[in-house]
């Protein structure tokens, strides 16, 4: 490790690097976590009446905070999840493909599109007067946009699982791609083939399980970025459930004060399960080292 | 590796690649189609009338897009250079502490949602008298920008680096000479890399611009949202289509660096 190699290195040379990681970095973090937490325990705040737990019991009896959580944990999932399988057994089927420069150009697009510009995109195609609608209408399949499948703001949050796969699927698949080469997997699949394995159980008992173990800090990323994705539920969701920035950005609004503690409760919450996914990212890190 | 790269992929596969494919000329010819005119009612698969409004209406300058525009422009160059600066310096610390509370601490930003932290922020930046103000974006937005750039420096930076920074220490060298003969040389493809990274963070920031600029900082994805409310499809459209484009040249950068850097690493 470097570390072990800088034993004559002055330490005066750290400074400025520790000053910028107080200032930038510690000190906003510990303001965030701080902050939430007091004002959602009534330390704080315009119209606090002094220190009370009235706000968490509110959102924990109200069962707001479950449904929402697990409403967009479960979203996160479905679209790691989905963009996991789907990249995974695209590379194991046809692992050459990281040689085409065309596929390589196809993943590329995609990843360089920003969330909002999916969602966009997404609605454009989706809505009942979207894209599919008038093609639909064309082809005499539909005779009014009110008879097209509800496909945004709708219950099974179509438009959300859509854009959140088509904004991660090409990162899983990248990636997989990457370690292909990274990893020597071709080596690995040869050595297994020459011990007397077949081509699919090198690919199935081999390469498989190699992706999967090195891509899961990255399958954890997708999962906690989609967890805290706003832009996508915000033009694509509905009003209940809402995911969970949204509720938070819309508890914390400008309508009524009086709420406000709950949606830092909300954010405490929020912040509390981010920093396990950090903290188990971290351990993963530690262990692969 | 070459008899796999030579073989055909199979007809399943190249179907998906074709369907993959057309579905990603179709949803991007959408917005560019939608962009090139105005209307777009219901039957109608093209925009009512060609007439490029939308651009002409960029081209001139009373339109409000244009100062959306160098708004974003303005704030993504500030924050990638400060953002990757204090990366670079804070990244440098962090891979020579080797501390795992460290390590938590830079990471953290990286993943929490920036419109939750923009709302747990708020406060402090009033304190500062800077909320609603260009200075609070710029100063939310660095420190996600600096915490991307402090994970990317503490982690892709080589032992090759290490060494030959420790060699010039251990000759005597300054601070300025590390830098000047192994920070700059040695990192200036990765340097690139992260602040084109870092501009394009902001640029496409919604949720710290929308709260913390409280509507008085104008960028291109506030715009764009604002046209989506006002349901004015085709400006939508444009605004989506400029968004675009920054992020795609930066990742075709980013693509051919790693491709150029792969090359390389295979030919020593």
């Amino acid at each position: 490790m470097p570390g072990s190699l800088s034993i004559f290195r002055p330490r005066l040379n750290q400074l400025p690097g520790l000053l910028l990681l107080c200032v930038m970095i510690v000190l906003p973090v510990a303001w965030m976590i701080g902050y939430a937490l007091v004002y959602s325990l009534g330390g704080i705040g315009m119209l606090s009446r002094g220190w009370t737990t009235i706000h968490w019991r509110a959102i924990l009896d109200s069962g707001e905070l479950w449904k929402s959580l697990l409403y967009s944990a479960g979203l996160a999932a479905g679209i790691s999840g989905f963009s996991t399988f789907a990249a995974w057994a695209f590379v194991l089927l046809a692992p050459e493909s990281r040689h085409r420069p065309s596929v390589l150009g196809l993943i590329c697009l995609p990843l360089a599109t920003p969330a909002v510009v999916m969602a966009v995109m997404v609605y454009q195609i989706l809505n009942p007067g979207g894209l599919v609608a008038r093609v639909a209408f064309h082809a005499s399949l539909i005779a009014s946009p009110s008879e097209f499948p509800v496909m945004v703001s709708d219950v099974w949050a179509i438009g959300i699982l859509l854009a959140g796969i088509l904004s991660t699927l090409p990162l899983l698949t990248l990636f997989f791609l990457k370690t292909w080469t990274t990893a020597r997997i071709d080596h690995y699949c040869r050595l297994a083939e020459s011990l007397g394995a077949t081509h699919l159980q090198a690919r199935w008992k081999i390469a498989g399980p190699m992706l999967l173990a090195r891509g899961r800090s990255l399958i954890l990323l997708t999962f906690l970025w989609n967890l805290g994705s706003y832009e996508i539920p915000l033009l694509l969701g509905r009003q209940s459930p809402q995911m969970y920035s949204v509720l938070i950005q819309r508890r914390s609004g400008q309508y009524n004060l009086l709420q406000r503690p709950e949606a830092f409760a909300l954010a405490t919450v929020y912040l509390t399960v981010v920093s396990l996914g950090v903290g188990v990212l971290l351990l993963w890190r530690r262990r692969h080292e | 590796m070459s008899s796999s790269a030579s073989k055909q992929p199979s007809l399943a596969i190249r179907l998906i690649i074709a369907a993959a494919a057309a579905g990603i000329v179709m949803s991007y010819g959408l917005l560019l189609i939608l962009s090139l005119g105005s209307g777009w009612t219901f039957p109608n698969l093209l925009p009512d009338r060609m007439n490029f409004v939308p651009w002409r209406a960029f081209a001139s300058d009373r339109d409000v897009l244009i100062k959306a525009l160098l708004t974003s422009t303005g704030l993504s160059l500030i924050v990638g250079g400060l953002g990757t600066f204090m990366g670079l310096v804070i990244g440098r610390t962090v891979r020579r502490w080797n501390s795992e509370t460290v390590r938590f601490l830079i990471y953290l930003p990286f993943v929490v949602a920036p419109v939750i932290a923009a709302i747990c922020l708020y406060d402090l930046l009033i304190r500062l008298r800077v909320a609603g103000t260009p200075a609070g974006v710029i100063f939310s937005q660095c420190i996600f920008a600096t915490s991307f750039a402090a994970v990317y420096f503490s982690e892709l930076w080589t032992r090759k680096t290490d060494r030959l920074e420790d060699l010039v220490w251990s000759l005597g060298g300054s601070t300025f000479a590390v830098w000047r003969h192994v920070v700059i040389p040695e990192g200036s493809g990765l340097i690139v890399v992260c602040f084109l990274q870092a501009c394009l963070y902001s640029w496409l920031d919604y949720g710290l611009v929308s709260v913390i600029g409280g509507g008085n900082v104008q960028s291109l994805t506030l715009r764009m949202f604002g046209y989506i409310r006002e349901a004015s499809v085709n400006q939508a459209a444009q605004a989506a289509l400029i968004l675009l484009l920054p992020a795609l040249a930066g990742s075709i950068v980013t693509a051919v660096y790693y491709f150029l850097r792969r090359a390389e690493d295979s030919q020593s």
